[in-house]
Order: C-alpha cells, then sequence, then structure tokens
C-alpha cells in the first residue's frame, strides 16, 4: 500500500521518507506539523527577545511621547536626543562605562589564565596532589560561610570595599569553569604528548603554555567569553561593597541599578556632576534616557553574543559531561 | 612510642572537644556560686566557670589539635617517609606553582569566610580592636541565634524559597526537553540554530536589565501591557489596569516566566547535545518498523534521554536552597505589597546585611548557616544519589 503511494510522491519505505539526494528525512513529521512547529518556535523567539527591542524602541521615544502614550514598539514619533544627550554629556556615563570595561578586561584576563592553571595539573594523571587539590575546590562548591562572614572578610578583613579590587578578586576563580577545562584538557591533550615535550626537555611551564594552550584554545575562550559576560553583568559586587555616596567606582550594571530604583537618579547625578544649571538639570529626558543607558549597557554582549554563540553551547555541553 | 604519641594527642583533642562541649551547654543557673565572691571559690568552682565560660573557645582548640594530629603529626614523626615525600613535592613544584593563584583566590573569598560561622553561635558586640577581634571576644550565646527560625516572616521566606525552586526545576525540566525535541524536529537544520541563537539569547543579561525590560512592558502608567490592552480594548483606558508592583497575586506569575525566559534555553541547550549524540540508526531502524513521531519520541528519545534528566534534576535539587538573587531583589523593584509573594531567604539576608547596624550580626549570620547548612546537605545527598545511578556524573 506504502509502496504504491511513494511511487506517486517520494521514495518511502516503512515511515522514511527519502529527498531527492536520496537521504533519509529522519525527523519524519509531515509539512503541516513542521510549519506549526515553527510557528510555535517563532512565539518563543518573539516572548525571548521582544522585551529587549521595546527597550530598544524606547530609548528611540522622545520623553513627551513616554509621558502621554507610554512605552509602545510603535510610538508616535522618533528621535536621536537620547543618544546625542549620552554624547553631549559623556561625564555622566563616561565614568561608569571607563569602569566596566576596565574591571571586565582586567577581570576577565587574570580569571581565565587562573581558572587555567589550575585546571591543568588536574587533568594530569600523574600530578601526586590532583585529588587533594581537586577536594580543595569541591568543598567550597558544597560548603560556603556564608554571605555575612564573606562580607566581612571582604570588607574588615582584606580591606578592599571601596576599592577597584572588590569588583575583580572574588570573582577570580570559578569552580565550574575550572571542571570545565579539566575535562577539556583530558579530552583534547594527549598524555603522549606531553610525555614527548619531556623527553625533548622541555620544563613544564614550556610544555603548558607552547603545547598544551595553543591546543585548547576553544577550551580557553569559552572560560574567556563566560568570564567576560560574569564580570560585565555582575552588579551583586558593587551593591555589597560600593558606598552609594562614591560615584567614581559604580559600574554600568549598577548604575542601571540604582537609576530604575530612584527616580532622580540621573538628575542627582548630573547635579553632583556640578556641570548643568537647573533648567538644563529639569530637561534631561528622565525615562527614555534610562532606557537608553540600559540598551548601551547591553550593546556589547548582543554584538558579541551571535558570533561565540557556538563556542558558549560547546563549553556547556563538555561541562555537562562532568559537573 | 610513635604510636602512643599519636593516640594521646588524639585523646587530647577528643576530651577538648567532648569539655568544651559540655561547658558550652552548662547555663550559669547550674552554678550558685557565681553570685558570690571569686575569691571564696573553691578550686573546683573556678574550674568549672573557667570551662562554662570558654566553651566555645575550648572545642575550637580541639579541632584544632585533631587537624594537627591529621596534617601535621605524621610528617614529624616519619623522618625517612617525610623525605621522599619532599622529593616527590620537589619533582612537582612547577605544576603546584600552577595551582598557587587558585588556591589563593579560594582560600581568601571561600575558606577564610567560614570560621566566621561562630558568628552564629555568639552574641555580636563591636569592641575597639575591629570587627574581626570583637567577634573573638564577643559572649557565646548557645543557639539563642537561631530563635529567628520561628518567626513567620522567616518561615514564609524558607517556603517561598523551597516552593518556588521546586515548582521551577520541574517545570524547567519539562520546557527544556519540550524545547529540544521540538528543536531535534525540525526538517531545516538552519532553523534550528536560528531559533536556538534566540531562545538562549536572555541568559546573558543580567537581572538588572531584565528589570528594565519588566518595567517597560508592566509598569503602571507607562508599561506596554496597559498600551496593548488599551488598544484591544480590554480596558477602557491604561490607567484603569491595576499597579502590579502592588499585586502580589499576579508576581508567581510574572516570577514564573521571568525563570522560564531566562533559562529555558541554557537548559535545553545540554538536552540538545544529547540528542544530536542519539545514534541516528535507532531511529531509522524504528522508522522502518513503521513508527510514528510521538512513538519514537516515546520509545527512544525520552529514555535515552532520561538519565541526563535525572542527573540534572538532582543537580538541582542540591542547589534548591539557594534562590536566584536577581531574579526576587530587582525584578520587584523593592516593593513592600509583594514581599510576602517575592520574599526569599537571600533577598532577606541581603537586606539585613545592607541595611542594618552591626547590633543584630549574630542573627544574620544564623540565619546564613541554616542556610549553608540546609544547602550542603541538599548537595551531599543529592550527589550521594548520583554517584549511585551514574559515577561518571557525581561531583565529587
Amino acid at each position: 500500500m506504502s509502496q504504491t503511494r511513494s511511487a506517486s510522491r517520494k521514495a518511502r519505505i516503512g515511515n522514511i521518507r527519502y529527498n531527492a539526494n536520496g537521504q533519509a528525512d529522519l525527523t519524519g513529521i509531515s509539512r503541516g506539523a513542521n510549519i506549526l512547529l515553527n510557528i510555535l518556535f517563532v512565539c518563543l523567539a518573539a516572548f525571548c527577545v521582544i522585551p529587549v527591542l521595546l527597550v530598544i524602541v524606547v530609548s528611540f521615544t522622545p520623553e513627551n511621547v513616554i509621558t502621554r502614550w507610554g512605552y509602545s514598539f510603535f510610538p508616535r514619533a522618533l528621535t536621536l536626543y537620547n543618544y546625542e544627550y549620552l554624547f553631549m554629556q559623556p561625564k555622566i556615563i563616561g565614568q561608569a562605562y571607563l569602569m566596566t570595561i576596565f574591571v571586565t578586561l582586567a577581570g576577565t584576563t587574570m580569571s581565565t589564565l587562573i581558572i587555567c592553571l589550575y585546571a591543568y595539573p588536574l587533568s594530569r594523571p600523574d600530578y601526586p596532589y590532583r585529588k587533594g587539590f581537586a577536594m580543595y575546590m569541591f568543598v567550597t562548591m558544597v560548603f560556603g560561610g556564608g554571605l555575612l562572614p564573606y562580607f566581612i572578610v571582604v570588607k574588615n578583613v582584606l580591606n578592599i570595599a571601596d576599592t577597584v579590587w572588590c569588583l575583580i578578586l572574588p570573582l577570580l576563580f570559578n569552580a565550574f569553569w575550572c571542571i570545565v577545562m579539566r575535562t577539556f584538557y583530558q579530552q583534547s591533550v594527549p598524555v603522549a604528548l606531553i610525555e614527548c615535550a619531556r623527553l625533548d626537555g622541555a620544563s613544564e611551564i614550556r610544555t603548558f603554555f607552547q603545547i598544551v594552550l595553543p591546543i585548547s584554545l576553544p577550551g580557553l575562550a569559552t572560560v574567556a567569553l563566560f568570564m567576560f559576560v560574569t564580570y560585565w553583568n555582575d552588579y551583586y559586587q558593587a551593591m555589597l561593597f560600593l558606598n552609594a555616596q562614591k560615584d567614581t567606582l559604580q559600574t554600568m550594571q549598577y548604575m542601571c541599578y540604582r537609576a530604575l530604583s530612584s527616580v532622580n537618579f540621573l538628575r542627582t547625578q548630573a547635579a553632583n556632576l556640578g556641570m548643568l544649571s537647573a533648567e538644563q538639570l529639569a530637561s534631561i529626558p528622565n525615562e527614555g534616557y534610562r532606557m537608553t543607558i540600559a540598551v548601551v549597557t547591553i550593546a556589547p554582549i548582543l554584538c558579541i553574543y551571535p558570533f561565540f554563540q557556538r563556542y558558549f553551547i560547546a563549553g556547556l555541553t563538555v561541562g555537562a559531561v562532568k559537573g | 612510642m610513635k604510636k602512643t604519641l599519636r593516640w594521646i594527642v588524639l585523646i587530647l583533642g577528643l576530651v577538648l572537644i567532648i569539655t568544651g562541649f559540655i561547658g558550652y551547654c552548662t547555663p550559669d543557673i547550674s552554678m550558685p556560686w557565681l553570685s558570690g565572691d571569686p575569691a571564696g571559690w573553691s578550686a573546683w568552682e573556678h574550674f568549672v566557670t573557667f570551662i562554662a565560660h570558654n566553651g566555645g573557645t575550648l572545642m575550637l582548640a580541639g579541632i584544632v589539635v585533631i587537624l594537627f594530629r591529621i596534617l601535621v603529626l605524621p610528617f614529624l614523626l616519619d623522618a625517612a617517609g617525610t623525605q621522599k615525600q619532599w622529593r616527590v613535592f620537589g619533582k612537582n613544584t612547577p605544576l603546584t606553582l600552577f595551582m598557587l593563584p587558585g588556591s589563593l583566590c579560594l582560600l581568601l573569598f571561600n575558606y577564610l569566610p567560614m570560621p566566621g560561622i561562630v558568628l552564629a553561635f555568639k552574641t555580636f558586640k563591636k569592641g575597639r580592636h575591629g570587627v574581626v577581634q570583637s567577634i573573638a571576644d564577643s559572649a557565646w550565646n548557645g543557639l539563642t541565634g537561631f530563635s529567628f527560625l520561628g518567626t513567620e516572616t522567616v518561615q514564609n521566606y524558607i517556603r517561598n524559597t523551597l516552593l518556588y525552586n521546586f515548582c521551577w526545576m520541574i517545570l524547567g525540566l519539562v520546557v527544556a526537553v519540550a524545547i529540544a525535541i521540538a528543536l531535534s524536529h525540525l526538517r531545516n537544520k538552519k532553523s534550528t540554530k536560528f531559533y536556538q541563537t534566540f531562545v538562549f539569547m536572555p541568559y546573558f543579561l543580567s537581572w538588572v536589565i531584565a528589570s528594565y525590560l519588566l518595567y517597560a512592558l508592566i509598569s503602571y502608567d507607562k508599561g506596554m501591557l496597559g498600551g496593548v490592552m488599551e488598544s484591544l480594548g480590554v480596558v477602557k483606558s491604561r490607567y484603569d489596569l491595576a499597579n502590579l508592583y502592588q499585586a502580589p497575586q499576579y508576581w508567581p506569575l510574572i516570577l514564573t516566566l521571568a525563570n522560564q525566559w531566562k533559562y529555558m534555553g541554557y537548559n535545553s541547550i545540554i538536552y540538545t547535545a544529547a540528542i544530536s549524540g542519539i545514534d541516528t540508526e535507532l531511529y531509522e531502524a524504528a522508522m522502518l518498523d513503521g513508527a510514528g513521531v510521538w512513538q519514537r519520541i516515546r520509545y527512544i528519545t525520552v529514555p535515552l534521554l532520561k538519565p541526563m534528566m535525572i542527573i540534572m534534576t538532582i543537580m538541582a535539587m542540591g542547589r534548591m536552597a539557594n534562590a536566584d538573587f536577581g531574579l526576587f531583589y530587582n525584578l520587584p523593584m523593592g516593593s513592600g505589597p509583594l514581599l510576602k509573594i517575592t520574599g526569599v531567604y537571600d533577598t532577606y539576608v541581603f537586606n539585613m546585611i545592607t541595611g542594618s547596624s552591626t547590633t543584630n550580626y549574630g542573627t544574620i549570620a544564623a540565619t546564613s548557616l541554616f542556610q549553608s547548612v540546609l544547602g550542603f546537605i541538599l548537595i551531599f545527598t543529592s550527589n550521594m544519589v548520583v554517584r549511585k545511578i551514574s559515577p561518571e556524573n557525581s561531583l565529587f
């Protein structure tokens, strides 16, 4: 029965359809179901993207339109004023932006190096203290002293609250990515290769930097990208340790948080910098400007994300195997 | 001789811990001589008073002695063995040096806070010599710091934390597996990548940014929701709509949607990878036998994903004591009326630390210790279960 039908359409054996090239179509769902599935996924993608698009549109909406009509996808007017204003008064977010970039770059470089260094001996079967150091790391994943002792240590013992270091140092080591990196070494660096390097007289340090690291570049890229996102998105350390009266250290995320929690934050901020007259202050576009700042904050992440997505996915897949 | 010494040190440590514990549990009321003049006390009375008042310190000393017995003493006693150990150590110095920066980070930010747990059993009194000395000087007060567990607010926070996490664990599993299976059935493989890109994207936005997005959608007078409902004619004017930031009944739904918005793509990636690892011959064979789509999902895909699903669920169970701080702190924007629904353990502790004076440090520490211990028990049991099911996926 199915044989006769297949003769009129495509080749078909059992439930398998074959396409023109003779490859089996193993998804095996009908055209209608495929369209339905696609519609579902378009909805799902829209659910994920629409809020972001909305904020981007709002950042192009003039203040009076927002006040009258609210946030909308199709505003009655569009303007570039919010962005012009951003560049006309670079001081307001300039400092925070530079701070974010510095913290992110310094933090990403240091933490990637530290994680790669810690993970390497863990992957070496001939390293005698492997188990001890692994346990030393696992304990911290399982048990912690709690937020208050941590707060006291950073603030009173190490004494780094209200400095750049409180934004960088606490996030340096990440046990999860250390495990991912170790698994990556185990999968991509053959033990024989390290053995050869040793026989040729290379020191451990040279072996690591000239042989092991170049081979594990994809793993390194994954860790670096995730640490980049971690540092760029971090506001928790800033909320805990930065003094709200001192604005010089704040990062973009922290500034976004403060701008949303108090309506007049941006005006106060501009007034504190002491560069504007009273009427200039009153004319600061508040609602749209806030959204503009949010857009400027997520722009770098959104820009790099599509290109590095496969690294993110590869890293997570490795991580799932162990950890 | 060496063996005797080992035993003596071990027993000393144990005696210190036990005496310390007894002293720690001895209330002042059982020592009637305390009200009298210390000069008139007998030696025994002096001794008992000392132990009762320094119980915690004695216990700590006992722990230090035991650690010394385990970590240091073997090296001191066995000279030849030690020499060999040093040779191995010297040979591996470069690799050990690699471990140094990471170990230092862990020491400073993970291990150094751990002794701070003692705060939970003390009444914090700020002295003149800094916070750390003050902690050491503060008096032990037993378990009174944990009395907060009886208050209704805290019970509500604990309930919220566990309940939200439990529901999202199950919902997250179902949604993630459904997305992964659906993605694998799309006919055009290019569109699979395309959709995955969009669904995974929210994971890279912080909760602060998410709170902007939510604000733009549902804020009272300007939110898009109001505008849309107005133009659809559901409400006459967007000002008629309730202010969602004051209406707790909607927030379980909002938080759930926000949680899924951020994590469904992330969660589904692992399952997508697992599905792409399934041997296509299985499907081919099933289809030759005439299996339909649902039958293939039910009898091939799901059974093969099952181990991964079990492990992911158990891992999530281990994290159940910790709420997603940003989700509960940033999205409700500190709105008071929502606190009963959106308040969780992590935000409660955070608010206590950033908002209060140092006087109730003891309570705060007890609060976080309770959470740490709960988390520890959850992770430990779940890991033990994982080790039973599939040893290569266990954490330790």
